[in-house]
């Protein structure tokens, strides 16, 4: 999977490696400036040397009482000689040089004008009918010595300014971002059930449409959501009522049958009826699992709720279940309705598949861990893998219709857990057991 | 027992009505929440089967401003909706049970007579008045363990005085209890089911107030 790459790291990224790169840029194109403006004033100072010292060096020649080549000028005072000389004849015979000067720097045959030589810059100009030529040379090191110079100088402030500029730089872009992180940390902390508008004033122009589409994204959700459960509730209602008209006149025409084959047919059909009941209360149940909605904004203590559940079962199924629960109160987030969906489904399916002989276990701990146990003969894998889906039944001699722990399963799948069926049951050589994580609300009645 | 169905439904209210009458009950029918004002307003009932949607508002809201009234007769909501959470509000709201439609009617049987007697203050389905053992729950009477046969109007009468051990009731509350809006009575009908009953259980149980009313001796719970 490609990585995320964070906008803030990237926008510091680029503004830090785009300045430096500018700045970098800016001191090459300077340096190179005024390293041509300098080789120009230095080449301008070299040729006005020679011109100035090539009749000194002529009448020097001349003054001579006797012809000698290669005569070297001593020195007046000592010094370090950065300009160095010499005079020659047109063939390149030297007649005259300054004391420091050295033969092999200067091209043996005069060149007129400026030439490099052996690192030296060397200007050679001719006087007397091109009779005698000085050739002045001055070592380029010098030039490279204040190129680097100058590089030191307009370099050593950018290592301060630099961090600070990409400090300043880290301070903007955070500052900028900190309405759109504050914006992302209200999407993160959405819960699952949430669909309440998010607070997008605070954020920049180019990022609000984006606020903006998202709230009316989950407005347009909510809508959607409320017509389903609308829908689901008018749908339940308007079957529910046809089913008790025709359940109740059946049993009524029933109090006037006399013939035992009209009594046995009549007890089919309201079977039948029961069963086409018990059918369409869980689809609506399953539609209703499927259709979100399952989280509640406050949370509260579910174990009343587990108490009132455990109440409106049947006495004699009362009677078999044993159940534990935690002394402290467990609060959740769970819609009751789908709370009830859950623990009604589960314990319907272990009396539904136990021994009529044996208990049933309902456990529920602090963390919200809920176990319901019944006896029973194992289970395999595979099978009960495929519990998950609607309309399996585990033993097609039990009446139902396939859908309680499908139903289960499709209803904590949305809110991000898991039905776990095991088969035998924990510590146990037979039996079957469903557990599952409720939505437990950690923050809440933590505090002392 | 005089009992107001609020339904909206004709069919379901015409069968829940049939089978309760049938049972000796007096049943008044209201569609919607303004006839069951107007029914409330006229007479006393001992039982409201209330529907949650109906056509000019919500039972669950209804409910409420009754209770608030002050209105204390047993209610059993008829709930078409399979969620806790209406369940629940059903009985905040002042209800004293509710039922899922589709019921089976003997459940319902079994529900207006347990919310009954929680209202009269009865603890037990079992009662014993003089030799006569009376089962609540099973609408029967034993005498030494021999059953004697009630129809249901004469189960409806001995009902009513049940529910109000020691008082005495006048002539039109007893046939307010018994008969519903439109029905016919005879002058002299519940003079012949009182005689009938006395025949059957035995005279020193229901004393004659004369030009009153009758008053019937108060029956304890069996052990």
């Amino acid at each position: 999977m490609r990585k995320r790459v964070s906008l803030q790291s990237l926008l510091l990224w680029r503004l830090g490696w785009g300045l430096t790169l500018l700045w970098l840029l800016m001191v090459g194109l300077a340096a190179s400036l005024v390293y041509q403006q300098f080789n120009q004033m230095y080449d301008s100072a070299l040729q006005e040397t020679g011109e100035r010292l090539l009749p000194l060096a002529i009448q020097e020649i001349f003054n001579r009482d006797q012809q000698v080549n290669g005569q070297s000028l001593p020195a007046l005072n000592e010094h370090d000689e950065y300009l160095t000389y010499r005079v020659i004849n047109p063939d390149g015979e030297t007649l005259l040089a300054s004391h420091t000067a050295q033969v092999d720097r200067f091209p043996v045959q005069p060149r007129l004008g400026f030439s490099q030589q052996a690192g030296y810059r060397i200007y050679t100009a001719a006087a007397v009918s091109d009779h005698y030529f000085i050739q002045i040379a001055e070592p380029l090191s010098q030039r490279r010595e204040f190129l680097v110079r100058f590089l030191l100088v307009l370099l050593a402030p950018l290592g301060l300014l630099l961090p600070l500029s990409l400090g300043s730089s880290f301070l903007a872009v955070r500052q900028a971002l900190k309405p759109v992180k504050n914006f992302l940390g209200q999407v993160e902390s959405l819960s699952p059930g949430q669909l309440t508008p998010l607070q997008t004033q605070e954020l920049p122009a180019e990022i609000q449409p984006l606020g903006q589409g998202f709230n009316h994204l989950l407005a347009r959700l909510d809508r959607a959501l409320q017509a389903e459960r609308r829908f689901t509730g008018n749908a339940a209602h308007e079957l529910r009522t046809p089913l008790a008209t025709a359940l109740a006149q059946l049993q009524l025409l029933q109090q006037q049958l006399q013939q035992p084959d009209q009594q046995e047919a009549s007890r089919k059909v309201e079977t039948s009826l029961k069963r086409l009941s018990q059918l369409t209360d869980k689809l609506f149940q399953l539609a209703l699992a499927e259709g979100g909605g399952l989280l509640v904004e406050d949370a509260y203590d579910l174990l009343p709720w587990l108490r009132w559940l455990v109440n409106e079962l049947p006495e004699q199924d009362q009677q078999r279940l044993d159940w534990q629960y935690p002394e402290q109160p467990v609060m959740t987030l769970m819609d009751p309705d789908a709370l009830a969906l859950v623990v009604g489904n589960l314990l319907e399916n272990a009396f539904k598949y136990s021994p009529a002989d044996q208990r049933i276990q309902l456990q529920l701990d602090q963390q919200g861990w809920l176990k319901v146990i019944n006896a029973g003969p194992p289970v395999d894998q595979a099978e009960l893998e495929r519990l998950h889906q609607p309309f399996v039944r585990c033993r097609v001699e039990v009446q139902g219709a396939g859908l309680g722990l499908a139903l289960v399963s499709a209803l904590l799948e949305g809110l991000g857990e898991k039905l776990i069926l095991r088969s035998p049951a924990s510590g146990r050589y037979e039996g079957f057991e469903a557990s599952c994580k409720l939505k437990v609300d950690k923050y809440a009645g933590s505090s002392d | 027992m005089r009992i107001l169905l609020v339904e909206d439904n004709q069919e379901l209210a015409e069968v829940v009505a049939s089978h309760l009458e049938h049972q000796g009950q007096a049943v008044d029918l209201a569609a919607d929440l303004h006839t069951a004002d107007l029914c409330l307003s006229a007479t006393a009932y001992e039982l409201l089967l209330l529907d949650l949607r109906l056509p000019d508002g919500s039972g669950l809201d209804w409910l409420e401003k009754m209770r608030a009234r002050g209105q204390d007769l047993a209610v059993i909501i008829l709930t078409a909706s399979g969620r806790v959470t209406e369940r629940i509000a059903g009985l905040q709201a002042g209800a004293d049970d509710y039922l899922v439609k589709p019921f089976d009617l003997q459940e319902l049987d079994a529900r207006i007579q347990a919310v009954c007697r929680r209202a009269s203050g009865a603890a037990s389905s079992q009662l014993r008045l003089d030799d006569l053992a009376i089962d609540l729950s099973a609408r029967r009477v034993t005498r030494e363990g021999e059953e004697i046969k009630l129809t249901s109007r004469e189960w409806a009468l001995l009902d009513v005085f049940l529910r109000h051990p020691g008082q005495l009731l006048t002539r039109s509350q007893l046939e307010d209890s018994l008969y519903a809006f439109g029905a016919e009575i005879e002058s002299n009908t519940l003079e012949v089911y009182i005689s009938r009953l006395r025949k059957k259980l035995g005279k020193s149980w229901l004393e004659t107030c004369r030009g009153l009313g009758y008053r019937m001796k108060k029956a304890c719970a069996s052990e």
